[in-house]
């Protein structure tokens, strides 16, 4: 299945362009439908012909002739319709799979920042769940619909056609019930429709949070707040049902009470008893009513429904619609030529805003020579992530520009930048795959040997011996084989793996015993050796080397120098270095 | 199935009631539409008006359907509001809150939202939609079934010919269905976590130009779906086919042999319109089977996972419960291990004196936390025992407890609601002024007061809208506020600012003051200053871990064993530069 290029079309306005590669089977579906529907009325027109037949004494040929005339309606109509519903779920099938598809391919255009402002479940959402609730949209619109308009629409118009004024009587009779009915229950699940999302929705956050939080919930005794929140949301919840239950429940319980066809047929055939009485119709034409009458109100009621459902899957559709519709990096056909050293970094006057208006990173100017250390340092919250996002082109700048190799990101194709650094962050990026599969998407044509190197390199190789299968053994949920701080040496093999010029990282490592600590620290200063470092500095003594250190606070770089510089200055750093080894000679002398 | 159904109604006999109006209902359209027979005699006889008293029987009996389906309808919906959604959820809340942690992994969240508001919500739906249709899907033709009989026999053993390739049919397909109704989930649980892996993966992936359906795990995991959900629908489309094929068949056989035994003079002309009416009724009924199949099947599936999660022991409580004297705490000779097969410990003895400070340090893995989550009864020890002021923590009350100990955690989750309403959860009766003083002990009011709204700021989900070392603030509070004697305290390991690292540990140590702490330490100043330290062993070789070295910080570091080794590392990792 071949997905169109970005740059080809516009990203659809509404479902209704969302579906566009479904509209001609859905058409042919429908339609399919509609006949197999239609048919459905014949064995009811041979039931009365036959009767009609056998008390006028028409010849047996005749009467045989009706039978099999029902019967092949019958295979038909089965025919027409299985393969219509069949049709349509495929169509749909094929629909969610290329959507699927389409999203997917979306994401690697998005900016990455994009990813930083949305938690994985709501991606996951769009892509998964989303896509599923347009199932209904597909299969519900073009399939049931057709199917219940053939029934209505001919089984009406027959009988309209055999008696317009019984005909007429019922369905004012039908519709005057359903309105009465239907109507307080609809008005009502406006009005409280609002409410019960609202309750659905508080119910599933604080059911989350309970689960999440359940150690503070265990920590405090289940009677204290957080039990409570779940508890009133339930109660609520319950309420608000209960309430909607009593607005409609009733309209709704009584009509499907009316519905059962031996009620509709009781009905049916008095009128028409009535009717023959007053000499207004012939008793036959009282049985065909009675025989085509009931598939009505089912159909009127299933129209109703149908429509719910569509509106329903509509509003499902939007996140779908979201995604597609996001904004995309803009990036070059070709790949630039630089004309630098490709591992220069230069921020110039760099301003940024998440929000329009609150700028979160002001006229920064900063230049990582090739092969030198670049430390951020300050405050959390003053920047310094940003900043390192930035380069990597999280984000686009809103003003200035950062060029890689003396060449302008934004000119540079996704490609060529991304290969040109590697991004060691906290955040553990693992596949489920093997372990030389996750480390082998730095080079995925590295062979076996290169990947233990990168391992080695990466002091991760002992232990990925001891693992069950070695190098073979699978990575991911539930399997849980790798430690956090183990997770994060074999991304550093996989940037070996890739030997990007420039490395980002994060310091702040998820170790948890200082012996795993220290192998993180050989790992990154072996894969530091040779490129650009731009690092993200939580504990100063680790920068101390640094060659340049620049304090990043309030979105602005306060100072920039080596370690010794800015101690003499006797500035912001001076005072953090100061904060700092209290802390530590607290330790020592302890 | 309704035994298990049944245990969400506050009364027994509710669902038994429900069925017991949906059959009589069901019975009585058989009964009208037997009762056809006899008014199309007079109807389509000479004299149509002959038929106003059998009309009558027609319409009393469609009436009386009508009212106790009515009725039975109106007590469904009542009942599954209230009785089914509203139990299962309370249910599912009070069980889940009383499970052991060991229950909870990545996975529950999704478990236990999908049961209170999917699987709630398809069971809601069982009383008042999917029983009716099952029950007059089936009682209603068998009812015709028998009054076809008594008329025509021979039109009789058609209908009842088709009862057994139902019944046959049905099991054919309830059991197609389950199979597909289970393995869905773990097909769209694949794609789930490849859509998420390939989101975190994005630089990575790009830089090889792998990124989207090029990287071959997520292009795999959605073809897969694809195909798994094309098998599904293959499943589900057979026996669609089949129960369609079997209507048609049944009514063609119907009006066929009907028309032959009129022609034969065996039947009158209006007892075979009725019955060929009854028989065009019908063949729907029979086609829709597969979907009641399909939606008993889900309701099952519903029930299973609403069970596996209500029917999980919770940690019993003590019958009589005894009060501890004093706050040391005594581990005994404790075994555990999360799992059957998997030793954590094995007779594992340690102590923390009352008011002293005590140390686990140790490999990552090794166990210090479940060792401080065992000691607040998050889980029961499998052998030996863990006592609190001399008494087993399974014979003390579980509120007494609670309320004996504060923990302060390293992955600390807020709520999301105010700062000040996550501080005043430890003790929801405290008054202002203790919830201002613990706030500015912690440290808290500093954050607090660069906030927009002050302490009523909301602190998002899962409090992420502080930083790591602000959500921890929140937790010191907490602990100040409840000023309980224990503190469990797990200390947090990624490195923080400097700032805030030297202002959290001052704030620390005025927490532990006076109390007794256990503590995993990350930091050699907190280890320094700890009374006691226990060293734990890794689990090489998958082994359980064992105390290796015991006694004062100062001690240990003068000798030469593990301890000194790890402080040595200590200072190697301070020291480090990245160049």
């Amino acid at each position: 299945m071949s997905t169109p290029p970005p740059a080809a079309g516009r990203p659809p306005k509404n479902v209704w362009e969302l579906t566009a590669g479904a509209h001609r089977s859905m058409l042919l579906g429908g339609l399919a439908a509609f006949i197999g529907s239609a048919l459905k009325i014949v064995p009811y027109i041979g039931l009365v012909e036959i009767a009609r037949g056998l008390w006028s004494g028409a010849p047996r040929a005749h009467l045989w002739g009706w039978v099999v005339a029902s019967a092949a309606a019958m295979v038909v109509h089965g025919v027409a319709y299985t393969g219509a519903v069949g049709a349509n779920h495929r169509t749909e099938a094929a629909l969610r799979y290329e959507l699927r598809l389409r999203l997917v391919d979306k994401l690697k255009h998005v900016p990455l920042g994009w990813f930083n402002d949305r938690s994985s479940g709501v991606v996951r959402k769009a892509i998964t769940s989303d896509t599923s609730s347009i199932h209904s949209l597909v299969t519900h619109l073009s399939g049931d619909l057709a199917n219940t308009l053939g029934v209505v629409v001919v089984g009406f118009g027959y009988l309209l056609w055999l008696d317009a004024r019984l005909a007429g009587a019922l369905i004012a009779g039908w519709l005057l019930l359903l309105a009465l009915c239907m109507l307080p229950s609809l008005r009502a699940m406006g009005r409280s429709f609002e409410d019960y999302s609202a309750a659905e929705r508080e119910l599933a956050a604080v059911t989350v949070e309970m689960v999440d939080g359940i150690k503070e919930v265990k920590n405090f005794g289940m009677t204290a707040t957080v039990f409570g929140r779940f508890d009133a949301a339930r109660r609520r919840h319950a309420d608000v049902s209960m309430e909607w239950m009593n607005s409609s429940g009733i309209g709704v319980a009584i009509v499907g009470a009316a519905m059962q066809p031996a009620t509709i047929l009781a009905l049916t055939t008095g009128i028409g008893y009535w009717f023959v009485r007053m000499g207004w119709t012939q008793p036959l034409t009282v049985l065909a009513f009675a025989l085509v009458w009931v598939g009505i109100p089912e159909g009127l009621m299933a129209l109703v429904q149908i429509f719910q459902q569509v509106y329903a899957a509509a509003e499902a559709a939007r996140s779908t619609l979201d995604v597609l519709s996001a904004e995309e990096l803009p990036e070059p056909a070709a790949p630039a030529v630089y004309t630098a050293d490709r591992s220069l970094i230069e921020l110039e006057h760099v301003s940024f805003s998440y929000e329009p208006g609150t700028p979160v990173i002001k006229d920064v100017s900063l230049t990582c020579r090739p092969g030198t250390v670049t430390a951020l340092v300050g405050p959390s919250g003053g920047g310094k992530s940003t900043l390192a996002k930035l380069i990597a082109r999280f984000w686009d700048v809103d003003s200035g520009r950062i060029k890689i190799g003396g060449v302008d990101v934004r000119d540079q194709t996704n490609q060529q930048l991304m290969s040109s650094m590697s991004l060691v962050f906290q955040e553990i990026m693992t596949a489920t795959d093997t372990v030389a599969q996750n480390i082998a998407l730095g080079r995925p044509d590295a062979t076996r040997d290169e990947i233990v190197e990168a391992a080695r390199a990466a002091h991760i190789h002992e232990r990925i011996m001891t693992l069950p299968d070695g190098y073979d053994t699978m990575l991911g949920e539930g399997a849980g084989f790798l430690s956090g701080g183990e997770a994060q040496r074999l991304t550093i093999a996989r940037a070996f793996l890739a030997a990007p010029p420039i490395l980002i990282l994060d310091e702040a490592t998820a170790q948890a015993d200082a012996h795993s600590e220290l192998e993180i620290q050989r790992a990154i200063t072996a894969l530091a050796r040779g490129r650009t470092v731009v690092m993200i500095a939580h504990r100063l003594s680790t920068i101390r080397s640094a060659d340049q250190i620049a304090v990043v606070d309030g979105g602005r770089v306060a100072e920039v120098g080596t370690h010794d510089q800015l101690l003499a200055a006797g500035g912001q750093y001076a005072e953090l270095w100061a904060a700092q080894n209290q802390t530590m000679t607290g330790a020592r002398h302890a | 199935m309704l035994r298990r159904f049944n245990t969400f109604f506050d009364r027994p006999s509710t669902i038994y009631l429900l069925i017991a109006g949906y059959v009589v209902a069901a019975v009585l359209q058989g009964i009208a539409f037997s009762a056809f027979i006899g008014f199309l005699r007079a109807f389509l006889g000479p004299d149509p008006s002959r038929a106003w008293g059998p009309m009558w029987v027609l319409i009393g009996f469609g009436a009386a359907s009508f009212v106790v389906q009515a009725a039975t309808l109106i007590r469904a919906n009542r009942v599954s509001a209230y009785d089914v959604c509203g139990n299962a959820v309370a249910r599912i809340g009070s069980r889940v809150v009383r499970l052991p942690l060991g229950w909870f992994d990545s996975g529950s969240v999704g478990r236990v939202s999908s049961a209170i508001s999917t699987e709630t919500d398809n069971l809601s739906h069982l009383a008042p939609v999917v029983l009716p249709q099952f029950i007059s899907g089936i009682v209603t033709p068998l009812t015709v079934m028998v009054v076809t009989f008594c008329y025509e026999w021979r039109l009789g053993l058609i209908m009842a010919l088709v009862v057994p390739v139902v019944v046959l049919l049905w099991n054919w397909a309830s059991r197609l269905l389950m199979t597909e109704h289970q393995e869905a989930p773990a097909i769209a649980a694949r794609t789930a976590s490849a859509t998420i892996e390939h989101a975190h993966l994005q630089p990575v992936l790009r830089a090889q130009g792998i990124s989207g359906t090029a990287w071959p795990p997520l292009a795999k995991a959605l073809d897969d779906e694809n195909r798994g959900l094309d098998a599904i629908m293959t499943a589900q489309g057979r026996p669609a086919i089949a129960f369609g094929l079997l209507g048609q068949a049944f009514f063609a056989a119907v009006l066929a042999a009907g028309l032959g035994v009129v022609l034969g003079g065996g039947l009158d002309v209006a007892a075979f319109v009725a019955i060929g009416v009854m028989a065009a009724r019908f063949t729907t009924p029979i086609s829709q089977s597969v979907f009641y199949a399909a939606a008993l099947q889900q309701d099952m599936v519903s029930l299973d996972t609403i069970e596996q999660i209500v029917q999980t022991p919770a940690l019993p409580e003590p019958a009589h419960p005894r009060h501890p004297s004093g706050t040391g705490i005594v581990l005994d000779d404790v075994g555990f291990g999360y799992e059957a097969d998997d030793t954590l410990f094995e007779h594992l003895s340690l102590r923390a004196d009352e008011g002293r400070i005590t140390a686990l340090v140790g490999p990552s893995g090794c166990g210090k936390s479940t060792i401080v989550k065992l000691i607040a009864r998050f889980w029961d020890v499998g052998s030996g025992s863990i006592s609190v002021g001399g008494v087993d923590v399974r014979r003390i009350d579980s509120a007494e407890l609670m309320g004996m100990v504060s923990m302060v955690f390293q992955d600390v989750y807020l709520f999301d609601t105010t700062i000040a309403e996550n501080v005043r959860l430890s003790r929801p009766d405290a008054s202002e002024a203790e919830l201002a003083a613990a706030i500015s002990r912690a440290g808290l009011d500093a954050v607090v007061a660069a906030l927009p709204d002050g302490l009523d700021t909301r602190v998002g989900e899962g409090g992420l809208r502080l930083s790591g070392g602000e959500r921890q603030r929140v937790s010191i509070a907490r602990a100040f506020l409840k000023d309980s004697p224990i503190l469990l305290l797990d200390e947090i390991t990624s490195a923080l600012d400097a700032e805030n690292e030297s202002a959290i540990t001052q704030t620390l140590a005025e927490l532990a003051a006076g109390r007794t702490v256990v503590v995993i330490a990350h930091r050699l100043s907190t280890i320094m200053n700890a009374d006691q330290v226990y060293v734990l062993s890794g689990r090489e070789h998958g082994g359980p871990t064992r105390i290796v070295e015991q006694g004062s910080p100062a001690e240990l570091a003068a000798g030469d064993g593990m301890f000194a080794a790890l402080v040595q590392d200590f200072w190697r990792t301070a020291r480090w530069s990245v160049r």
